[in-house]
């Protein structure tokens, strides 16, 4: 049971210059109190082969986090052209967004990127070298999430801090036989 | 009675799409209060809640109105064992292999698509507390009477009561000695009973959580089941038990089990399997309606469903079910719930499906309003502990279910206005700040001595590469591969989800939460603050902790994986039929040999019994959805240790040294008889088509025809892998009829032409060990010989009367052959045998062989080849013990001048050689005498 589930993850620039900071925000549920931050990281992975050549975009902490509904912005700088290699700058690489509470990584969150350049003849010719002042990213924003189980350690509630007060203060609950689909598909939808 | 399945009712494997999804197994099933919806637990971990009247309704399920799928609730993080919403409707509560309950409430503003899925929730619910505290899986969850009280029972042996107002831990039952699988409420709120694995129902009474009573004759003999619900009537009068026995476990039953005496005098009897739940309509029933609500004439209505399949309803005025349905699902019901009507019976099972009875009120006799319930309780004169103050279940106007008008149409406005935010609705959003991570944090400047330096990354000038690999662990990193859930770690098999499908899944517990996801070791990496020394203090205490943690596992009898598992037998069933050779084009192996070399056919169950012990290896294949493993038995009963593994198992071997498995995926894996891995698993690549064992070696034939044999002990091949090609030939007929290794690594193949070869490493080539050609002429064929002759059989003699029965010798009786036929063919035979005894290592049938080779030579009077045998016999002349490194003087273990002695006795008593024996018998002596 994860006591933190992103809702929703949107970037608020994009598409983007490829050297433009990624800036983002992050909207989470947490259902119980936690004592320490949260580490949230953004991981450019240009060369899926090769771990070694990920660049680490930004590294954040959040906290306290109340229970509830949470959001937070961030933002990451754009990757250091030096360290992709040539061939791997172009097309499609991939963004990560982790979640950690107390050095345990519990959510994993990729996303594709493609870049290219800002016009058609680059991206025909193919400039040599890389003109990285001309290229434009674009995120995917269907994420694909895994979550991973950890030790969220949270200490036994002491009596007195109960949160409900009975079912008094719930919403009442409508009879299903009156929903209609019209009224609940893409309301909400904007993610993809 | 109307019976539907409806088909969309699913839990699915969330990696796959449409039509490939394969249905994961449903634990858990409850009707709302107000019928108008079920809640649904799977495998899948997720909770998913569905609309009733497109089930019940055909027009309805034409017209997708209302929707079908109401809501998925993807939080857990384990299989989800149990829901059950509560009296008011209000809430719902659900218990996961996570150890986790969760109260789930109702949040209009919840509705909408699911961030990271495709799925969209109709109907909003939201997690409103977590209620953590069981140490493993909770398998069952009751609220009271009046939603008074939550009672929630797991795999830790554990009752835990909770408020069900304020959601706080009251109370925790710990006198179970096994795990608790089941657990229902006294509807008069005096009681609670609990159903657990220590073969016992227990009821407490609510006042002060004491021991009431101990029920335990019914389950004395009751085998492990995945759960033991069970349910108490409507009336309070009884309690029906799953999971009883009869006649010494013989008769499967459920126990009625009486209020206040708390005995069984009656058992529903009929099911053919294990009954898994019993669930009481809600209702009482009168036998005869025209008379009063008192207890001689109530009765009540209870279905039960078992591993049989089955689903039966009971009226207990009858001694016989109402109704049977048998044939209804293809695996065992988990789960049965009633409508809150009487008249809808759900049951889901754990091959996925979800069927539901619809009754009409005539074919229920004497079904009773609910207010005959609530005025006939009023009889016991319990009164339920005071409420906490200010606490309530009822809403403020006093309309508990109360449809607000059109309650799709007011969200859309307020969707309108805050519409950036997804599925959020006008909720109200913490806006947090995110502080950058300093990197002074991680700087080692003030390292202290006791932290390992290979722990300290190059945090100062790599904070990327550090992100990367201390703190991500073990966590999947390739992007491209990330799957919706957890990639299963290399153990699991590919079916990712069907572990806790058989019911030992669940019992043996610990499986589902070592494998299910990535538990991080604390104990195994020093948390980076703790190389800051204003962090020292809490980490020195993080990892102090995890050491404690470390220490209450231990418990003082030596624990073995697995080794507290019921062990149960299995029946062999083919699964697979065997693959004429695993023939893919895309094996490297060379074509032609290809039908040749079949894969063995998968089977439920695999064995294999350790020499001169009554110690067996198993491998278990499931049949559609469950685990793959194997396990150890010493005595063939108790269970030593286990291990599951990622591909179904297609041939096991053991030895006194150590137990090997070739799985289908081509990678083998060897375990000493404690379990641990003795070797790396090895990669072959492709499918063997048969495995073999003998102490120290093992030797596997891929379905491409590479020949392996390893030396286990030394961790090393015994030699380069070869082709069996070279001696299966180009014959399509010419197929293998056995393989094995001998215990000093020499394998043997037996060819369906006549043929049985070994592999001499020192020859680097492939030798005939005998064939089928000596028999046609050699008087020392095996064949010749009467079959109960064979008492002191060895190996190669084996072979020869095997290769007899598989491929009959032509009788050469009727040919015509040459004069020296049958002594070139003795000799040749006999000769053959020799140098096939040393390969095998059987020195006894050397020695048989060497005399009888004697016999023959001075039979015949071949006066050169003896002086030639006497000569390799005997070695240099003057060979002296150690003296010259060159010349064994032993063969086989055997001293080769021993060997001489009788072989010049055999010539002495000849009439030929007699002369020759007698001057070597006399050099034999004078080299033994130092001469």
């Amino acid at each position: 049971m994860s006591i933190v589930t992103i809702r929703n993850v949107e970037f608020l620039n994009n598409p983007a210059r490829f050297l433009d900071p990624y800036h983002f925000r992050v909207t989470f549920e947490c259902i119980a109190p936690l004592p320490e931050d949260l580490e949230w990281r953004l991981i450019y992975v240009s060369s899926p082969g090769n771990e070694e050549l990920d660049q680490e975009l930004d590294d954040c902490l959040v906290g306290p986090v109340p229970v509830g509904v949470n959001s937070f912005e961030f933002e990451g700088s754009p990757p250091s052209p030096d360290k992709i290699p040539p061939e791997d700058v172009l097309g499609v690489a991939a963004l990560i967004l982790t979640g950690s509470y107390k050095d345990q990584e519990f959510v994993r969150v990729g996303y594709y990127q493609n870049t290219e350049y800002d016009n058609e003849e680059m991206n025909e010719a193919q400039p040599e070298p890389i003109r990285f002042d001309r290229l434009v990213r674009d995120i995917n924003t269907k994420p694909r999430v895994t979550r991973f189980q950890i030790k969220w350690d949270v200490s036994p509630q002491r009596p007195g801090q109960a949160v409900s007060a009975g079912a008094a203060t719930s919403a009442a609950v409508p009879s299903a036989n009156d929903i209609d689909m019209e009224d609940a598909i893409d309301t909400n939808g904007t993610s993809s | 009675m109307k019976f539907t399945k409806p088909a969309w009712v699913m839990h699915n494997d969330s990696a796959m799409r449409g039509e490939q999804s394969k249905r994961l197994s449903i634990f858990s099933v409850h009707v709302h209060p107000d019928g108008s919806r079920i809640a649904t637990g799977g495998l899948d971990a997720k909770v998913r809640i569905w609309s009733t009247k497109p089930i019940l309704n055909e027009a309805s399920e034409k017209s997708g109105r209302p929707p079908k799928s109401l809501c998925t609730l993807a939080m857990h993080t384990g299989p989800v064992l149990v829901v059950r919403w509560a009296h008011s409707g209000r809430w719902l509560a659900s218990g996961s292999d996570d150890e986790i309950v969760m109260i789930w409430d109702l949040d209009p503003m919840a509705r909408g698509r699911v961030w990271g899925s495709d799925e969209v929730n109709v109907e909003g619910w939201k997690p409103l507390k977590r209620l953590p505290g069981h140490e493993s899986d909770v398998t069952d969850i009751a609220w009271s009477p009046g939603d008074r009280y939550l009672a929630t029972v797991g795999l830790d042996s554990q009752v835990l009561i909770w408020c069900g107002f304020t959601l706080e831990r009251l109370h925790k039952i710990d006198q179970h000695q096994g795990f608790v699988k089941g657990v229902c409420w006294d509807p008069v709120g005096e009681f609670l009973a609990t159903g657990s694995d220590d073969r016992s129902v227990r009821i407490w009474r609510t006042t002060d959580w004491t021991l009431e009573a101990e029920v335990r004759k019914p389950f004395e003999h009751s085998p492990g089941t995945f759960f033991r619900r069970l349910s108490w009537s409507p009336d309070g009068a009884h309690i029906t038990a799953s999971n009883a026995t009869n006649n010494e476990g013989y008769v499967f039953i459920a126990a009625v089990i009486s209020r206040s005496t708390w005995t069984s005098e009656i058992s529903l009897v009929g099911h053919e399997n294990t009954v898994e739940v019993a669930a009481y309509n809600p209702h009482v029933f009168l036998r005869d309606p025209s008379q009063p609500v008192v207890a001689a004439n109530i009765c009540s209505v209870v279905a039960l469903g078992a591993d049989d399949r089955a689903v039966s309803v009971w009226q207990t005025k009858s001694a016989r079910p109402l109704i049977v349905a048998k044939e209804v699902f293809e695996r065992q019901i988990m789960d049965l719930s009633w409508s809150q009507d009487g008249l809808t019976l759900y049951a889901v099972s754990s091959d996925g499906t979800l069927a539901v009875f619809s009754f009409d009120t005539d074919e229920l006799e004497g079904i009773a309003p609910q207010s005959a319930q609530e005025q006939y309780l009023k009889k016991f004169g319990f009164v339920t502990p005071p409420l906490p103050t200010g606490f309530s279940h009822q809403g403020q106007q006093n309309s508990r279910m109360t449809p607000p008008p059109s309650p799709g149409r007011t969200q859309q406005t307020q969707n309108d206005f805050d519409a950036t935010v997804n599925g959020m609705g006008g909720e109200q959003i913490n806006k947090l700040v995110a502080k950058r991570k300093t990197k002074k944090r991680i700087q080692p400047t003030l390292m202290p001595s006791s932290v390992p330096s290979a722990a300290v990354p190059s945090a100062s000038n790599a904070p990327s590469s550090f992100a990367g690999t201390a703190a991500s662990g073990a966590s999947a990193r390739s992007f491209g591969e990330v799957p919706a859930l957890p990639p299963p770690p290399s153990a699991r098999p590919p079916s990712s989800h069907s572990h806790a499908v058989s019911p030992f899944g669940a019992a043996a517990g610990f499986g589902d939460e070592d494998v299910e996801m990535f538990p991080y070791d604390m104990d195994m990496e020093v948390r980076i603050s703790s190389l800051d020394t204003s962090t020292q203090a809490s980490g020195a205490k993080g990892k102090r902790r995890a050491a404690e943690m470390n220490d209450g596992l231990v418990s003082a009898k030596p624990r073995t994986l697995g080794g507290d598992r019921v062990r149960e037998s299995v029946q062999v069933k083919e699964i697979a039929a065997g693959v004429a050779g695993g023939g893919l084009s895309l094996y490297s192996g060379e074509p032609s040999l290809m039908s040749r070399l079949p894969v063995p056919s998968l089977l439920t169950y695999l064995k294999a019994t350790i020499e001169g012990s009554e110690d067996v290896f198993e491998g278990r294949n499931p049949e559609s959805e469950g685990v793959v493993e194997v396990l150890f038995a010493s005595g063939g009963k108790q269970t030593q240790w286990l291990d599951y593994l990622p591909s179904p198992i297609l041939a096991v071997a053991a030895t006194p040294v150590f137990c090997a498995v070739a799985m289908q995926d081509g990678s083998v894996n060897v375990y000493s008889h404690t379990g641990r891995r003795m070797m790396p698993t090895l990669s072959i690549g492709s499918a063997c088509s048969a495995l073999s064992a003998s102490r120290h070696f093992l030797m596997l034939l891929s379905c491409t025809g590479l020949l392996y044999v390893w030396n286990v002990k030394k961790q090393c091949s015994a030699f380069p892998p070869v082709s069996v090609s070279a001696i299966l030939g180009s014959s399509p007929n010419c197929t293998i009829i056995s393989s094995s290794v001998r215990p000093n690594g020499a394998p043997v193949i037996q060819l369906s032409n006549g043929v049985a070869h070994s592999y001499d490493t020192s020859l680097a080539s492939w030798v005939k060990l005998t064939e089928v050609w000596w028999a046609e002429g050699s008087d020392a064929w095996q064949g010749r010989q009467r079959a109960t002759q064979f008492a002191s059989r060895g190996v190669l003699s084996a072979l020869e009367s095997s290769i007899n029965e598989h491929t009959p010798p032509v009788d050469g009786a009727e040919k015509v052959r040459p004069t020296w036929w049958n002594a070139a063919m003795t000799l040749g035979h006999l000769e053959a045998r020799l140098h096939a005894a040393k390969v095998l290592d059987s020195p006894q049938e050397y020695k048989q062989t060497l005399l009888l080779y004697a016999k023959k030579i001075a039979d015949e009077g071949f006066r050169a080849k003896a002086e030639e045998l006497v000569k390799e016999l005997f070695g240099p002349v003057y060979w002296r013990p150690g003296r010259d490194e060159s010349w064994s003087p032993a063969t086989l273990g055997m001293s080769k001048r021993d060997l001489l002695k009788d072989v010049l006795a055999v010539f002495a008593r000849s009439k030929t050689l007699t002369k020759l024996a007698l001057d070597w018998q006399d050099m034999l002596k004078r080299a033994a005498n130092g001469e």
